[in-house]
């Protein structure tokens, strides 16, 4: 995967489960960040204190010092590092509270991960003013804002508005694999956990349109994440 | 913290107060009605004596037969008052006749009760007198009235009293205290099927919530609460049926698709395989897990309405918009299978949780697209009555037969007993939580189904589009941050 102009943003992971630990470090290194862990809220306080992480990835249920207290203790030393909560109780108190302590984002167990790095995605993005452009550029695909144009390689390209919008979408966020649930949230304002084949269907066409009568390639399909797309030469 | 007595020292305690209140006074109506009746009757015995001595002195002839007269008082007036004592004295001072105890005479004759109608008690050295006196006529000696006093010694009567009436505290003292230990214990016996009753309910576990308390042998006063207690037991029991099976039921659901994950995956390591046959094994699971994922969420938002943790956001929803954006998206899959949504009617906007309402409309749509066939057109209606504002959505299709119409909407129930519709794992959740969600909002979902068409509705109440007012709360609301309602928390 790309670094997507990520360079070195350094990432804390405070979770005592094994695999789950590994796994998000792993999966968050091969996505381009740099990580460190800890197992427990002792060793992760002193870690989170004494380094600068761009975001702690943080359980909630800790041995010794719980994640509250941590959140708590990490605030109370006006360390602004955004945090991510994770947790496999899903209470509604549990996530205001966290919401109320200074957590930025809560995400309850079982996550995709598809998701937990989109949403990192996006912590780490706030702060920085949003691209206010005329066009996107992605290899030899255009899309022109101002008047609403698809063109590839010079050649215009008919899609319908919605296909604009989700051209749109993954085109800002080149580089970054999308899940599906995202791109439902984003570009239809559909909140819900679907499980009709619609996002599936409308990157089909999508990529009918865009990639069909091209050699590159520039929309794919990540299996078990989501989509991507990205100018060939950014790939590894 | 003020302590609560118990019934028991409550009872005995009222029931000693009342006897102990009801013998006080008892004791003081005896003791003052005795007192009364001595004093009744010592003037009685005086007036008479004064009348038997007027008529004596009326008939004297002399004033030496006056002298005399004590004698004749003593045995025969005064007989059976031995400490008596009579004085007379002629209106100009002259004493006629005076007899008795010296002291008792020296008072007498002071004159102090004469002319005075009523008895008087006098008391002197320890001893107490009852004296009455009397205007007499001495007939032919004199035309001068004469006074006459008698005096009675009643030291004796009073010692009688006082005696009798430290008796009588005594008694009274003594019969509280009694009643007090009888009290209680009458009250302890009494209550017996209270603690029996007691005792009954904390024997009705968990485990035998199917008991109820036989009402017929209990006191009247506590049939109401029992009764009470056993329809409270009926509706645990009942609750507690509902989750066991809820319960079984989710791990039946988990238990397929965990063994297709699991059978899946240990064909696959059966024997070396290529990297792309790997792969796709690993996908076909994430597929798999997210369902269950899905599922796993599910539950958890029918429990947590369940029991109230949910309550919906407020906020100004547009349902015609809502609608349209939920048809847009849907469409991209209908046109797949040449099937097209319509959508009719009006846009009201009512105030309502906007994800929630997403959600429950999303369910009924994703289900009509299951089943219509192809090439047909499902029908989106939003409608805005005086009664009611409802969204219909209905659809060519086979018919859910009448038996399981009402029973679609509860959890995990399939119409299709086998089931398996299609390859999407159909859970039987949607609808539930459609009905939850509805519910949440004050409103309905209902269907219909004839052959070849059914028709799902969502009804919300008409004040639910009063969006000024309740705008004014969602104003209130917004002015604190982590108030309940915007936190998605119950309100006490």
């Amino acid at each position: 995967m790309s670094m997507l102009g990520h360079t070195d943003m350094k990432i804390l992971i405070i979770e005592d489960e094994l695999k789950t630990e590994k796994y998000l470090r792993r999966g968050l290194s091969e996505a381009g960040f740099v990580t460190d862990g800890a197992r427990n809220g002792e060793d992760g306080l002193h870690m989170a204190l004494t380094d600068t992480y761009d975001l702690i990835v943080l359980d909630v249920m800790l041995p010794g010092l719980d994640g509250w207290a941590l959140l708590q203790e990490l605030r109370r030393t006006e360390k602004h590092t955004p945090v991510l909560m994770l947790t496999a109780r899903d209470q509604v108190v549990d996530r205001v509270k966290g919401l109320e302590l200074g957590a930025d984002d809560y995400l309850p167990k079982p996550f995709d991960f598809a998701e937990l790095l989109a949403r990192v995605r996006a912590l780490l993005r706030r702060g920085k003013a949003p691209q206010a452009v005329d066009r996107l550029q992605v290899g030899d695909l255009e899309l022109n804002l101002i008047s609403r144009r698809v063109t590839r390689a010079g050649r215009r390209i008919a899609v319908t508005a919605k296909e604009f919008a989700l051209l749109e979408f993954i085109m800002r966020r080149q580089g970054e694999v999308l899940p599906r649930s995202l791109i439902a949230s984003q570009v239809w304002d559909m909140n819900f956990d679907s499980d009709t084949n619609v996002i599936e269907v409308a990157m089909r066409r999508l990529r009918a349109k865009v990639d069909d009568d091209f050699e590159i390639k520039l929309i794919r399909t990540v299996r078990g994440m989501g989509y991507v797309l990205e100018a060939p030469e950014s790939r590894e | 913290m003020k302590a609560r007595l118990s019934l028991r020292a409550r009872l005995s305690l009222l029931f000693a107060a009342s006897m102990g209140a009801v013998l006080l006074i008892s004791g003081l109506l005896v003791g003052h009605a005795v007192q009364v009746e001595f004093k009744r009757h010592d003037s009685e015995e005086l007036k008479g004596k004064i009348g038997v001595i007027r008529e004596i002195l009326a008939a004297a002839t002399s004033y030496e037969s006056i002298t005399a007269l004590p004698l004749q008082f003593h045995n025969t007036v005064m007989a059976g008052h031995p400490y008596s004592s009579v004085v007379i004295v002629r209106g100009d001072g002259k004493v006629l006749l005076s007899m008795g105890q010296p002291k008792v005479v020296d008072h007498l004759l002071q004159g102090a009760e004469f002319g005075d109608a009523e008895l008087v008690t006098w008391s002197k050295d320890g001893r107490t007198y009852r004296i009455a006196a009397g205007r007499v006529e001495i007939g032919a000696l004199t035309s001068e009235p004469a006074e006459v006093a008698i005096s009675f010694d009643i030291t004796r009567d009073q010692t009688f009293l006082a005696t009798f009436t430290r008796l009588l505290w005594a008694t009274i003292s003594v019969a509280t205290l009694l009643m007090g230990f009888i009290g209680w214990y009458a009250v302890h016996r009494g209550l017996a099927p209270l603690r029996s009753v007691s005792a009954t309910l904390s024997d009705i576990s968990t485990r035998a919530l199917d008991k109820s308390m036989p009402i017929a042998e209990l006191p009247g006063d506590l049939q109401g609460l029992v009764s009470a207690f056993n329809r409270m037991l009926a509706r645990l029991n009942d609750s507690f049926k509902r989750l066991s099976e809820f319960s079984s039921d989710i791990a039946h659901e988990l238990r397929t698709p965990i063994n297709n994950m699991m059978l899946q995956t240990q064909v696959a390591l059966g024997r070396k395989r290529s990297a792309d046959e790997y792969c796709a094994n690993l996908q076909s699971n994430v597929e798999e897990l997210r369902r269950l994922s899905r599922m796993i969420e599910d539950m958890l938002f029918l429990a947590n309405a369940d029991n109230h943790l949910l309550v919906p956001r407020k906020e100004a929803v547009d349902l015609g918009a809502e609608v349209a954006k939920l048809v847009d998206f849907f469409d991209i899959a209908a046109s797949e299978r040449r099937v097209t949504l319509v959508q009719s009617g009006e846009a009201p906007t009512i105030v309502a949780d906007r994800m929630m309402i997403q959600r429950a409309l999303s369910n009924l749509l994703s289900n009509a697209l299951r089943f219509t066939p192809e090439g047909k057109s499902i029908e989106v209606d939003v409608r805005k009555t005086a009664d009611v504002i409802s969204i219909s959505v209905s659809n060519p299709g086979p018919e859910i037969p009448a038996e399981h119409l009402p029973k679609i909407f509860d959890r995990l129930y399939r119409v299709d007993a086998s089931r398996r519709e299609g390859q999407t794992v159909n859970v039987g959740l949607g609808l539930a939580i459609t009905k939850s969600i509805m519910e949440m909002h004050g409103g309905t979902v209902t269907a219909e189904s004839q052959i070849g068409h059914t028709c799902f509705t969502v009804t919300f109440p008409p004040d639910l589009s009063n969006v000024e007012r309740e705008e004014k709360d969602i104003e209130t609301h917004r002015m604190s941050p982590t108030s309940p309602a915007n936190l998605g928390l119950a309100t006490p």
